[in-house]
């Protein structure tokens, strides 16, 4: 007995206060509507959506009605986290709730006659948004206009900004700017590269492409957002209009304005920068179009040309060591013997430092640059980290241009000086086209056809001089690209500045120049020159007569009789005569060489696999 | 040796230059405080004090729990009363990351030797972005008060005439100079200046980017001000401000 009694009464107990508890809660709700009578809290809550709910589930913290009626106890904060908990702490994150302290209720309103969404919730919220947000900038214009007309593929409000989840930038943060730049770029591109909804709203379905392929779109792809302009900075975020409606921020008015918010102290040509360039289009960019053909038609014409060449010579020289090696051939002809005690001066240490500068100045800008011609590539990315980001890549390629612009002016000079010694005109034809002339002649020509036909076996390989006609193409294809590469470089480095000369989409042909140009020279030099230089089979791996200076007076005989024959002629042999470079020079010279060799295969190969499968 | 005076300058000169940064403001007697930094302090023994340094109407409407509000323009009675438990570590926070330049207070604390004064970084938002709660007096329910973009209000509203333009930025020498016509009431006088404002006039609510416009504006409503809207975009618009830094070179 005694253990059942506690018992009974514990039970009796627990239903005595579950009675006290269940007539609590409806008497609290009866008791708030005995004071809050007026609507809304009458017909208008309990017809809304959340008419089911007590005032309390809401209205929480209130632990005595005497002490709230005394106005001594206040609800706490609406308690909408405890049924919308996903959504409240999506929002706890968001810019409303951080930076503004906007609660649910003051979106949701009226919050009491809270009514189900009926209709497109994307108009909803537009006229939700647009109570605080200007109507004539947010809705009236652009997109959320078009919307409110009827189109169902224009962006709302939400469809951009979120609804819950707006992001809380600081926009006194650049790490902040830059994911705010990319998740509106991210927004505009998702659907700006829809063809189907391009092409039902009478849209360009490249644009995206196409900004891909200019500056901002290059650095922005490859990783750097905060310094180059997205789609907003130039579209602005809202008044998305055609360019010539006065109030779209691309009218010609105000485009100066919106470029001016990153570029100062520009002529207002520059803004005739086309900012998506579509080079196949002929129509509306005729000039673009045909700078682009032109450029094709010397890429394709240059390799096709020297490649065909290479692979000929490998061939035929490859071929004549076999012979040789298995017995057949007893020419010391095309594969010179080593002769140590025997050298001569090919190279002045001026001219072999500059070499080396050329080197060291070219992969600078082939590493800095390419990453921006294939800023989608994996490696891109690496590149322009391993240079400390877009910023410190473009110092260095700047600093490695400047030091190439520096060896053009000094070649220039040098050539002059080569001309007209001691300033004397007399005789300069002569040597403009001389044996020492890097120049090319009628003899190139010839020699030109003499060793196609050798490649053929209809005879023998011609005799050179002292330049081969590779080795002049190889000196003029750099004065050549210096002056395309160099004068389009410096008007993308000072763009402003070109703007008082060229009109800004001059920067749009520069562009493409600079970019094809750059591809041009360096598959050339890792293909074509390394090839001719130092992978053709006699000479294979590596040529460092550049860096050495010498080579032996039977690679002389050899390579270059004409030369030989003439300098013994005038009896300049003997003086040329040097003893064979240290073992140091010769260790450092084929490291640096073989290096070099290496990375500029390794770079190659990196820009077929960019040009290939990217 | 003729490179000994030249060294010997070169020396000198870097000393003086590093002795020069040494002897630095106020601000070297600050340190900076993460939100999760923070939070390991608030569970730790002895927690900080912390000090909300803005405006009232922000502090009711949310704070950090536990935080005390006072002014960034607090008399030196009240900064004197701060530094009686010099065992306990102060935290100051704004709305954003507190500056000296906009508020007084924390250079006052930095001169005062109270060493280290700590700096919450990011204010109340980085609080808020790190998911933790906050406490409220009494939040101000914001209204529906539309922005006005400020090509409508040059076209519409020219200022002086009929409506007012309430500057409620603090007037530090940090900040923009007045616009011309317009009244202005700090933030953080708001809860007590506000009878200055005429009822018969249209207000438009104006601040640095208008960030805290809706707060004023939802607040001053509540007291029969009739406002009709708020600058969009704030001062920063309305000076046409151009983006700095923004170009890769």
């Amino acid at each position: 007995m005694k253990g059942i009694l506690p018992k009974t009464r514990m039970i009796s107990f627990g239903v005595f206060f579950l009675m006290i508890s269940i007539s609590s809660a409806a008497s609290a709700a009866i008791d708030c509507q005995s004071c809050h009578r007026d609507e809304p809290f009458g017909k208008a809550f309990a017809q809304s959506i959340h008419g089911v709910n007590g005032c309390t589930s809401c209205h929480q913290g209130i632990t005595s009605l005497e002490r709230h009626m005394g106005g001594d106890e206040k609800p706490r904060l609406l308690a909408c986290a405890s049924c919308h908990g996903e959504v409240a702490a999506r929002y706890d994150k968001s810019y409303h709730h951080v930076y503004q302290n906007i609660a649910c209720q003051d979106c949701h309103r009226p919050i009491h006659g809270l009514r189900k969404v009926e209709g497109d919730k994307r108009v909803l919220a537009v006229k939700t948004c647009t109570g605080c947000h200007a109507v004539r900038q947010y809705a009236d214009l652009g997109h959320t206009g078009k919307l409110l007309k009827g189109s169902r593929d224009a962006a709302s409000c939400i469809d951009c900004h979120g609804v819950h989840d707006m992001p809380a930038y600081d926009t006194a943060s650049l790490k902040d700017r830059a994911a705010q730049r990319i998740e509106a770029t991210e927004k505009c591109q998702a659907c700006h590269n829809d063809p189907a909804l391009a092409k039902r709203n009478n849209l360009s379905p490249t644009v995206v492409k196409h900004y891909g392929e200019t500056y901002h779109g290059k650095v922005y792809q490859v990783g750097y957002p905060d310094l180059v302009a997205g789609c907003a900075d130039c579209h602005t975020g809202h008044n998305i209009l055609p360019p010539n409606d006065t109030r779209s921020a691309l009218f010609p008015d105000q485009l100066d304005e919106r470029c001016a918010r990153c570029h100062q102290g520009f002529h207002p040509r520059f803004t005739r920068y086309v900012a998506h360039p579509d080079y196949t289009d002929a129509g509306r960019y005729p000039l673009l179009f045909g700078v682009n053909v032109f450029m094709i038609g010397l890429l394709v014409g240059t390799f096709l040309f020297f490649w065909t060449h290479s692979i000929l010579w490998w061939r035929k020289v490859y071929s004549l060591k076999c012979r040789k090696r298995q017995g057949y051939l007893e020419t010391r002809g095309i594969i010179p013997e080593c002769d140590a005690g025997r050298q001569v001066q090919r190279f002045t240490v001026a001219e072999r430092l500059m070499h080396v500068a050329l080197i060291l100045s070219f992969f600078t800008l082939v590493l800095t640059g390419f990453p921006l011609k294939y800023p989608q590539t994996a490696w891109a990315k690496i590149l322009m980290d391993l240079f400390g980001g877009a910023a410190m890549a473009g110092i260095f390629h700047r600093v490695a241009a400047t030091v190439l612009i520096g060896l053009f002016l000094y070649i220039a000079w040098l050539s002059v000086k080569f001309l007209f010694p001691g300033w004397k005109a007399s005789g300069w034809l002569g040597r403009l086209f001389g044996p020492d002339s890097l120049c090319p002649n009628l003899k190139d020509l010839r020699d030109i056809k003499g060793m196609f036909l050798w490649f053929f076996n209809r005879g023998e390989m011609p005799q050179f001089d002292r330049w081969t006609y590779w080795e002049k193409f190889d000196f003029f294809a750099v004065f050549w690209g210096m002056t395309v590469i160099g004068g389009s470089g410096l008007s993308l480095w000072f763009p402003e500045l070109f703007s008082y000369i060229f009109p800004g989409w001059v920067l749009n042909v520069a562009a493409l120049v600079h970019s094809e140009e750059a591809f041009l020279a360096a598959i050339f030099i890792f293909t074509v020159h390394f090839f001719n230089n130092h992978l053709v089979p006699n000479k294979f791996p590596l040529e460092d007569n550049i860096f050495t200076g010498r080579y032996t007076v039977d690679a002389l005989q050899e390579e270059r009789p004409l030369e030989y024959e003439r300098l013994v002629r005038e009896g300049r042999l003997e003086a040329m005569k040097k003893p064979a470079p240290g073992m140091i020079m010769m260790f450092l010279s084929s490291a640096f060489g073989l290096l070099s060799l290496l990375l500029g295969l390794f770079l190659t190969a990196l820009i077929f696999w960019a040009v290939l499968f990217s | 040796m003729n490179k000994s005076p030249a060294m010997m300058v070169l020396l000198c000169t870097m000393l003086i230059f590093l002795g020069c940064s040494r002897a630095d403001t106020p601000g070297s007697q600050t340190q900076s405080l993460t939100v999760p930094e923070l939070s390991k302090l608030l569970r730790g023994g002895k927690p900080p004090r912390i000090i909300y340094a803005g405006s009232l109407l922000q502090w009711r409407d949310a704070h950090i729990p536990a935080a005390r509000y006072i002014p960034c323009d607090a008399s030196e009675a009240i900064t004197a009363s701060l530094l009686q438990e010099p065992q306990t570590l102060l935290v100051l926070y704004g709305n954003r990351t507190l500056q000296e330049e906009t508020c007084p207070l924390v250079s006052r604390l930095a001169r005062a030797g109270k060493a280290p004064l700590l700096i919450l970084s990011g204010g109340l938002a980085a609080w808020k972005k790190n998911g933790l709660a906050t406490a409220s007096i009494e939040r101000i329910p914001r209204l529906a008060i539309p922005g006005v973009p400020v090509a409508e209000w040059k076209n519409d509203h020219p200022v002086g005439k009929k409506t007012l333009m309430l500057d409620i930025r603090p007037m530090t020498p940090s900040v923009t100079g007045p616009i011309p016509d317009a009244l202005n009431i700090p933030l953080s006088q708001l809860h007590e200046r506000y009878g200055e404002i005429p009822l018969d006039r249209p207000v438009v609510v104006v601040d640095a980017d208008d960030g805290e416009t809706l707060l004023a504006a939802s607040f001053l409503i509540r007291k029969g001000v009739s406002v009709i809207g708020r600058l969009e975009g704030g001062v920063a618009s309305l000076n046409g401000d151009r983006v700095k830094g923004g170009k890769g070179r």
